[in-house]
């Protein structure tokens, strides 16, 4: 499979006049796993946020083509429509609102049609049977309350349910314990297929023990500064991000 | 407004006024009496006179009128300036008698009440309705089996004279012609409303609903609800209000009393959708004596200036008391709303959940008073208070008072004012929800408490009133 | 007509104020014959200080705008305070040193100088920094002590605070009178753009003490933080009152106010928190935590949240209880007293916000007051 999903050229981003992407180019083909890894404040959470279209941050230049169309002129819900899923390195909290109610929207807007009650439960419990997940979550009001760990496996349900052609999972590791982390990348691995593809974007080298990718991208000062396969990885964690040849 | 460039999220909410739709439809006014404009002696006679009173009840009433003449217009608040008393029509009946059987009432008062669904609730989940039509009811009915049991639920005006040793015993006695000037206009013109008496024991498991309807232009509604709840005994008591719209005001100053005893349980709704050009001074209070527990769950809607604080005062050890309340201003509208809870006796608890949302120039102000007698030890309150601005156009306020008297207290207080959150936004959006879907899921998650208290009618009601259109370019 | 006749003036004409939460006390606006001078200390050249009374003597010291008092516990206090003062100081910094300067003001109320009226001028010029340390404490009675230095000791006092662009100023106040002394003091703060004003309210002593603090969040990314500590002695009354009000865009402001009540004390919280228009993205938050000690208290909160801009974030919250009785038995199973316990108790919730007070000598004297007044 050689189906391209994204094609980022010459990104550049701003925030309140401040430039943090600096022409950011990257191509995802269906199939495909890709890690970016980076140190603190180079840009990795604001490359997942501008791809999403967060009204914060403002696009300079640059072009992104997402299944054939152009990203950046969509709307927020259209780019989830058109296949992109954002896991939120910190989700939003909507008291009032069950998760069952919110994920039957979203899925019937991505969908475009309603989904069946029964079939779509059974569908919910078997997710949420993968995710070790307790189906009481469903009635609760989404994210209120949740733990750091019970937020991330239900931004992976979220995943699951709308089954996105490419998946930005921002820094879905952080504030884990090992065995989350452990059974939110197993499922995620499952959720790889040969048609749809799935960023990581992570300072967590240890991923690699659940997941593997096919390309790792190292994220500095709004750059990628080096691509290469899973060996890079493995040298980052070795030597640290600060090499000055790159 | 000040913004800087390079700032985004510039672009405000709007959420449309709420569709009033059948609230407003005005019916020709066909009434047997309608008193002149204003307020003299001669009036409140001829009210009494019209409804057969007894000596007791026409004395009170023009001692009230009295106290009602000598009082100032209250200045804190809400601006009264606009309401000019002497236009006023202070009682209006309707030109028909109270009725048992919906059939007999006229057929137009009869669509109004159709139109706004009542007959339906009724056969649905209603264990009894009473309607009133401008001063009067104009309908009345209840189950059989509840009747049988002792249950009392009729108009105030047949009460005072079919169970006046009951009413003379409660009758404004906690709400009295003295507290302030709209109690004794209360006193002097009151009409119409409701009595219910529970026996010892009786459990009523259906609510019972009142439903005040003003079509008169220019008039007053003063009706007075009387419950009480004896011993170990429970109720659900549900009162909705609405008026159409006139480019005169209309004033609202009814009294409601509740009477719960030792162990028993009221649970008292309202949804008010007055129209905008009310003044509602409505006066409400309960007495809980010993483990008897008040939830009151009140949403407000209507009216131009709303000034509405219903009142728990925990007399008996071990009383409870519950809030939970919803105030949505738009356009042109001050809502003054909150509650009051007096904790009077040992080792009582009370719970108040107040939301308000604001939008469109309209001013939602929560006041509230938390007090605690120095007698009234072990006392455990928890007072929440959260209000959502729309636009900045409106105002949102929140005062929440609270004086303790003891130090063997627990009281906690929150209160947190701020608009939508453009991040819950982005977070909706990024699922495929559109920004006008996100907002509206927000808005009635941000209701949801109020809503999961109601009858599931009342919470589509609700959910239709809270109709929101939206619209506005975020992503 | 000069300042002070104008003001005298103005405060003659008034009718004696009547309070309704706190009922005022007896002998009220005592006015005293003498001046009062007070330990002050400065360690950088770049902080000019000179009477109050000099600056208004001498042309161009003050401007008009700076001597601008708005109603605050009301207009008679301002009135009488600025025509009746017998002490004050005008304090300018344009230190930018690294080494933030400090300037230490000490006040000893005695038996012969009962009546302390002060009026301060605090300003920080652009970029400037500057902490002031203004402490008010009372000479402990003896028996060769007149018999009038048990009639009650009286401070009134207003404090401008005016913080230019870029500027940051601490205030730390400690009031530490006897238990029968009074206390007035109002503050008025004025915050300009991406300047910050932070003040420690410590009270600790007096029979009566009634406060106000008004902080105008004027330019945008103006910062204020308002922390107060107050311990109601026994029958004591105290009537605390703080104001944020957010201006200037993106501007943050906090109350955090912890306090103990003993037996009988009567105590009136109000925080405010005023959002105008145009104030977007702001953020103002206040907290206010009651430990009820004694029996026969009274403690009214009065919280408000005002807004008129809907791009802001306001909060509240208040708990008001009586001392943990699990902590308490656990330091009592440990060998305290219950006392000592009470005490431990108190200060460590005093604790949070003296953490931040960088003068090690301000808080052993904060630490050893409590320990003094609680029994």
């Amino acid at each position: 499979m050689t189906s391209e999903i994204i094609k980022i050229c010459n990104l550049k981003s701003s925030v309140e006049g401040q430039q943090i992407l600096k022409g950011i180019d990257l191509d995802i083909k269906a199939g495909e796993i890709h890690v970016i890894m980076g140190p603190n404040g180079a840009g990795k959470s604001t490359l997942a946020n501008v791809l999403m279209g967060h009204p914060a941050h403002k696009v300079d230049t640059g072009e992104v083509t997402f299944m054939g169309k152009d990203l950046l002129t969509m709307k927020v819900d259209e780019r989830a429509k058109a296949g992109l899923f954002l896991s939120f390195q910190y989700p939003e909290e909507v008291p009032g609102v069950t998760v069952e109610n919110f994920l039957r929207t979203a899925k019937k807007e991505v969908a475009g049609i309603m989904p069946m009650a029964l079939s779509f439960k059974k569908e919910l419990h078997s997710k949420m049977e993968m995710l070790n997940m307790d189906s009481k979550y469903l009635e609760r009001y989404l994210n209120q309350g949740f733990s750091g760990g019970e937020k991330k496996k239900n931004e992976i349900l979220q995943m699951a349910v709308l089954n996105p052609k490419l998946a930005i999972l921002d820094e879905t590791d952080s504030g884990l314990d090992i065995d989350a982390i452990r059974v939110v990348y197993e499922s995620v691995q499952k959720l790889s297929k040969a048609d749809n593809a799935i960023l990581v974007i992570t300072h967590y080298n240890k991923i690699l023990n659940y997941i593997t990718p096919d390309y790792v991208h190292v994220l500095v000062d709004g750059k990628i500064v080096r691509s290469g396969d899973v060996t890079l990885a493995e040298e980052i964690e070795s030597k640290g991000y600060e090499k000055r040849e790159w | 407004m000040r913004k800087e460039s390079g700032e985004h999220m510039a672009k405000k909410t709007y959420i449309e006024e709420v569709n009033r739709g059948v609230y407003d439809i005005i019916n020709k006014e066909d009434h047997r009496y309608k008193a002149d404009r204003g307020l003299t002696e001669d009036i409140i006679r001829e009210i009494s006179r019209e409804k057969d009173e007894p000596q007791w009840m026409l004395d009170y009433r023009l001692k009230s009128l009295e106290i009602f003449n000598a009082k100032p217009m209250p200045t804190w608040g809400a601006d009264l300036s606009e309401l000019d008393m002497d236009n006023i029509v202070h009682y209006v009946r309707p030109n028909t008698d109270m009725s048992t059987s919906w059939d007999d009432v006229p057929e137009d008062i009869k669509q109004t009440f159709d139109r706004l669904g009542i007959p339906e609730a009724e056969k649905k989940s209603l264990a009894g309705v009473g309607a009133q039509y401008d001063s009067e009811v104009v309908y009345h009915s209840m189950r059989e089996d509840l009747k049988a049991k002792g249950v009392v639920y009729t108009d105030m005006d047949s009460a005072v004279k079919a169970y006046e040793s009951i009413v003379r015993k409660y009758f404004m006695t906690m709400i009295t012609n003295r507290d302030h000037k709209f109690s004794a206009l209360h006193g002097a013109v009151w009409s119409g409303g409701s009595f219910v008496y529970v026996p010892e024991g009786v459990e009523v498991d259906f609510p019972l609903q009142s439903y005040f309807r003003l079509n008169a232009k220019g008039a007053g509604q003063f009706e007075h609800t009387l419950i009480v709840v004896e011993k170990n005994a429970s109720l659900h008591f549900i009162e909705g209000c609405s008026a159409p719209k006139y480019s005169v005001q209309n004033l609202h100053a009814g009294a409601v009393e509740l009477f719960v005893k030792e162990g028993a349980k009221l649970r008292y709704s309202t949804i008010e959708n007055w129209s905008r050009n009310m003044y509602n001074l409505n006066t409400k209070r309960c007495m809980v004596e010993k483990n008897g527990k008040i939830e009151w769950v009140s949403g407000s809607f209507g009216s131009k200036v709303s000034m509405l604080y219903p009142m728990s005062i925990l007399k008996g050890e071990g009383a409870s008391s519950e809030f939970t309340g919803i105030t949505f201003a738009a356009k042109g509208q001050y809502l003054d709303t909150g509650t009051k809870v007096v904790h009077a006796a040992p080792n009582t608890t009370s719970i108040v959940n107040s939301k308000s949302i604001s939008k469109d120039g309209g001013h939602a102000f929560y006041r509230g008073l938390l007090r605690v007698t120095p007698n009234a030890v072990n006392v455990k309150s928890t007072v929440n208070c959260e209000s959502l601005m729309l636009d900045n156009r409106s105002k949102s306020d929140t005062l929440p008072i609270i004086e303790i008297g003891n130090e063997q207290v627990d009281i906690g207080h929150e209160a947190k004012i701020g608009r939508i959150s453009d991040d819950t936004i982005f977070y909706l959006m990024s699922r495929g929800i559109s920004e006008a879907e996100a907002k509206a899921m927000i808005v009635r998650g941000f209701v949801e408490p109020i809503t999961k208290e109601l009858p599931l009618e009342y919470a589509v009601e609700l959910n239709n009133l809270i109709n929101l259109e939206l619209e506005g370019t975020i992503g | 007509m000069n300042f002070r006749q104008y003001h005298q003036e103005a405060f003659n004409k008034m009718e004696t104020p009547v309070w309704n939460r706190v009922s005022l006390p007896k002998g009220m606006f005592p006015i005293p014959s003498y001046k009062m001078d007070a330990s002050i200390t400065s360690d950088s050249e770049h902080i000019h200080i000179m009477t109050f009374q000099e600056a208004l003597d001498t042309e161009h010291a003050i401007s008009p705008l700076e001597k601008e008092a708005k109603k605050h516990l009301g207009d008679h206090f301002s009135h009488f305070i600025n025509g009746y003062f017998n002490s004050g100081y005008v304090i300018r910094s344009t230190s930018k040193a690294l080494e933030v300067p400090v300037v230490d003001i000490h006040y000893i109320l005695s038996g012969e100088t009962r009546t302390l009226i002060d009026n301060h001028l605090i300003v920080a010029e652009p970029g400037a920094k500057l902490d002031v340390i203004i402490d008010y404490h009372a000479e402990p009675a003896n028996e060769n002590t007149p018999q009038k230095a048990f009639e009650p000791m009286n401070h009134y006092g207003l404090t401008r605070v005016i913080a230019k662009h870029g500027s940051h100023v601490r205030i730390f106040k400690l009031q530490r009178l006897n238990q029968t002394a009074h206390h007035f003091d109002q503050v008025l703060a004025s915050v300009e753009e991406s300047a910050v004003v932070d003040v420690f309210d410590i009270q600790v002593g007096s029979q009566f003490k009634a406060i106000s603090y008004e902080t105008d969040l004027k330019g945008r990314r103006s910062e204020a933080h308002i922390n107060s500590i107050y311990f109601g002695d026994k029958d004591s009354k105290s009537d605390l009152s703080f104001t944020m009000n957010h201006q200037g865009q993106k501007s943050n402001s906090s109350i955090l106010s912890k306090g103990a009540l003993d037996s009988n004390a009567l105590k009136v919280f109000r925080g405010n928190l005023f959002f105008e228009t145009g104030a977007s993205q702001s953020v103002g938050k206040e907290e206010e935590f009651v430990m009820l000690l004694g029996e026969s208290i009274k403690s009214d909160s009065i919280p408000a949240l005002m807004c008129s801009e809907d791009d802001v974030i306001g909060e509240h919250a208040a708990s008001v209880g009586q001392v943990d009785l699990n902590k308490l038995f656990y330091l009592m199973s440990r060998g305290f007293s219950e006392t000592e316990a009470k005490k431990l108790i108190i200060k460590a919730s005093f604790e949070e916000i003296l953490s931040a007070v960088p003068y090690e000598a301000f808080k052993v004297t904060v630490s050893e007051e409590v320990d003094k007044r609680v029994y």
